[in-house]
């Protein structure tokens, strides 16, 4: 899956730059983005009595440039760093890298055409607890459009798929393997220009697949009773079990945006998730204030 | 001695009439919002109908992704040149209906400018970068103007006269005709204060949104 993945990705760069007369490699880009993340439930758990709440630090960058294929069409190529820092559970500290090919089309000349956009990125996040360092690779499909001089929409399907070690053993009947997961994004985007300087954003992403939650020993057989467990594990950071199945999910997420130049600004985003497998509901919501750069 | 006297009385004397006949005055135009906001980029000009010229030394850069300046006024026939200074590609259009036209995909400085020969408002955007956009208001008149950040600006070589100064802004509400008003020249500096009602326009998002990721 991954290999073929991978051709998918190389066959499309080297396709489109192959195609491009005229094309030529543009502006460069240079993003970056200081946060700082309030979360409650950060270990998704089902039970009220068993949540963990953290705040993280985290800074990512983003490096690379664009590529013009023509009027229409661009293509960029980055490579994105990022590291996270938790308050209380240290051990979730992680550092990412990874890689982004994303193609752009524009159906026409004018403000109102709308694009069509396609993302292939993996990423590595190696976290502090090795056992949870996991493989992501991540592919998406966007569509948007400008509605007014306000408004945008925007819509996009993702697929993601995660690799990572499997556990040890605690269920015998059941795979130890958590962190191998696949699940499916289609998620539903507002934009919306208050005034010049500020942006309302709101988005819904419903979530079709894998998912992990960690609970105390004590709830485990509360799960295991009523949920279809794919996969169960040894949990070292909130000290009981890490479990994988499958579900669906609602993401309701809104942030407000201040641009501080025309290359930064202030985004406050709060994410609530709303996930639900058989019987049990998973409900996790973040805070995140950010500064970010954009050359 | 005398005779020289006399010939420089007579110049001066000439020189100071001619001044009271050709004498220029100014109008001091402040344009504000109907929250008393000044006006930045409001064109001020004078309602008549002059010919045509053939101007082409208007410049409208782009620097940074931005055009400069964000609003142009050109005498009818003018002709204007785009040059492209950032180290990238930028692909300049319009759809209005006073002057459509494309610079397709381009760096440096386009071949020939655009003319601009038919008078009203012309919008022009990039088709690569969403925001940047600019207004070129074409006007059938030399005496033109545009307002500062302050909302000031001054029209000036104006002869005693019956005058309908006219201001247009890209994000005002109604006709232009709501945003004139008649003078009479006829002391040296007079003061006119527009008060524009401006509508909800904005150029596309450009500053960084929050990457935060989504789900788990």
């Amino acid at each position: 899956m991954n290999k073929l993945f991978s051709l998918i990705v190389i066959f499309m760069f080297l396709s489109t730059a192959a195609a491009a007369e005229q094309g030529e490699w543009v502006e460069w880009i240079a993003d970056a983005q200081l946060s700082y993340t309030s979360i409650e439930n950060l270990n998704l758990s089902a039970f009220s009595d068993d949540t963990h709440s953290d705040e993280q630090l985290a800074f990512s960058g983003i490096v690379g440039r664009f590529y013009q294929l023509n009027g229409f069409t661009r293509m960029s190529l980055t490579l994105e760093l990022e590291a996270e820092k938790y308050q209380d559970f240290d051990a979730m500290d992680n550092r990412q890298f990874g890689a982004n090919f994303g193609l752009r089309h524009k159906f026409g000349l004018g403000f109102y055409q709308p694009y069509l956009q396609f993302n292939a990125n993996y990423r590595h996040k190696e976290v502090e607890w090795d056992a949870n360092s996991i493989d992501i690779l991540f592919s998406n499909l966007e569509v948007g459009r400008h509605i007014t001089n306000q408004l945008t929409l925007a819509a996009s399907l993702d697929f993601t798929s995660t690799t990572g070690k499997a556990g040890p053993v605690i269920v015998p009947e059941l795979s130890s393997d958590v962190y191998e997961q696949s699940y499916i994004h289609l998620t539903f985007f507002v934009d919306y220009i208050l005034s010049q300087d500020w942006l309302l954003s709101a988005s819904y992403a419903r979530r079709q697949g894998d998912f992990q939650s960690s609970c105390s020993k004590e709830n485990v057989a509360k799960v295991l009773e009523v949920e279809k467990v794919s996969a169960i594990t040894k949990d070292d950071i909130f000290g009981g079990c890490v479990y994988k199945l499958d579900g669906g999910s609602n993401i309701y997420s809104a942030s407000l945006s201040y641009s501080l130049t025309n290359h930064s600004g202030i985004n406050f985003v709060m994410e609530h998730y709303q996930g639900k497998a058989d019987v049990l509901d998973y409900h996790n919501t973040s805070y995140l204030l950010s500064f970010n750069y954009r050359y | 001695m005398k005779i020289f006297q006399f010939t420089t009385w007579c110049f001066i004397s000439l020189f100071l009439m001619l001044s009271w006949f050709t004498h220029a005055n100014t109008i001091k135009v402040s344009v504000i919002d109907d929250k008393k906001n000044p006006v930045e980029f409001a064109v001020i000009y004078v309602k008549e109908t002059l010919p045509k010229v053939s101007d082409n030394s208007v410049v409208i850069d782009q620097v940074d992704k931005e055009f400069i300046p964000y609003v142009t006024v050109v005498q009818r026939g003018s002709a204007i040149n785009f040059p492209n200074n950032d180290e990238i590609r930028h692909q300049v259009y319009s759809f209005s209906k006073s002057k459509q036209f494309e610079l397709p995909l381009y760096s440096g400085n386009p071949s020939s400018p655009i003319v601009f020969d038919k008078k009203g408002v012309v919008a022009m955007a990039c088709n690569i970068h969403d925001w940047m956009k600019a207004y070129i208001y074409v006007v059938d008149t030399n005496k033109f103007t545009i307002s500062d950040k302050l909302g000031q600006a001054v029209l000036t070589n104006l002869a005693k006269g019956q005058y309908e100064v006219v201001v247009w802004h890209p994000k005002a509400k109604g006709s232009e005709q709501l945003n004139a008003q008649q003078i009479n020249i006829s002391d040296d500096e007079q003061e006119l204060v527009f008060t524009v009602a401006q509508k909800s326009q904005f150029k596309a998002w450009r500053s960084p949104k929050s990457t935060m990721r989504r789900g788990y």
